[in-house]
């Protein structure tokens, strides 16, 4: 039974052995912690809740010989696309790692702490200041700030913390095209 | 979520995720309950078998077509 208790990722217990949560590295700074997906569906309404957020910009209207119509070329509505396109995409990674972190498992004892706090204090005083999320608990904080700041000592470990989650999240295009290519001959000529 | 696929010579553009719950549809699984929870790798095998059906479907539609005119 406490074989059970311990493989059921921590969210529900059906009574069936799930496998256990497969373990990230950050390459680094070495640190290994625990990932869980963040499915299609969840990312769906991510994806709508910024776009109610941040309304995509619509097309000028102009009088023409057959009435009003858009102009989708007009060089300032391609401009703010470009914008909406570049803030939206943020938005989606930000909160993405945030929910990835959340989500992820890892121990934070006194070494953690330690770390979290040095990288604080550095951040501070090189202008950077760290706020604390007041939506999340003094634990959650600390766990995000210790994902993503202090076990990702890069950009590339954000990255690659990032695409580890979405390779276990949603079928990435990189993955359907290896598995199209074990089962697809060519096409006839 | 912001990646849109664009269909060869048509222009018509659409959402990576219409081919995944399309995929999941013509593989006969629920999108919330089986799909969703499913590691993406095999959803991955679910979205490649879909799509190299398609592209054989169309291309035996090709070839009848041809073969009646």
């Amino acid at each position: 039974m406490s074989q059970l208790m311990e493989h059921v990722n921590g969210t529900r217990q059906q009574g069936r052995v799930v496998p256990p949560l497969p373990e990230h590295t950050f390459k680094d700074s070495g640190i290994t912690i625990k990932i869980r997906k963040v499915g299609p569906t969840t990312q769906q309404r991510l994806a709508q809740a910024i776009m109610k957020e941040l309304p995509e910009p619509t097309p000028p209207t102009v009088e023409t010989e057959l009435g009003a119509e858009t102009n989708a070329a007009d060089p300032a509505y391609l401009a703010a696309m470009e914008v909406w396109n570049t803030q939206t995409r943020n938005e989606l990674t930000q909160r993405l790692l945030l929910i990835a972190a959340l989500e992820a498992e890892v121990t934070i004892d006194d070494a953690a702490r330690a770390d979290i706090a040095r990288k604080k204090r550095h951040l501070k005083l090189i202008g950077i200041p760290v706020e604390d999320n007041p939506d999340l608990t003094e634990a959650e904080n600390e766990k995000v700030f210790y994902i993503l700041h202090v076990a990702a000592g890069t950009p590339e470990d954000l990255g690659e913390f990032s695409q580890a989650v979405m390779r276990r999240s949603v079928p990435t295009e990189e993955a359907v095209q290896s598995q199209i290519a074990t089962f697809q001959r060519d096409l006839p000529e | 979520m912001f990646e849109f696929r664009q269909i060869p010579r048509s222009g018509v553009r659409y959402n990576i995720m219409l081919e995944w719950f399309l995929a999941a549809r013509w593989a006969g699984l629920n999108w919330f309950d089986e799909f969703d929870q499913l590691d993406g790798e095999d959803m991955a095998f679910v979205v490649a078998a879909y799509r190299t059906n398609m592209q054989i479907e169309a291309v035996v539609q090709y070839f009848a077509h041809k073969r009646r005119k």
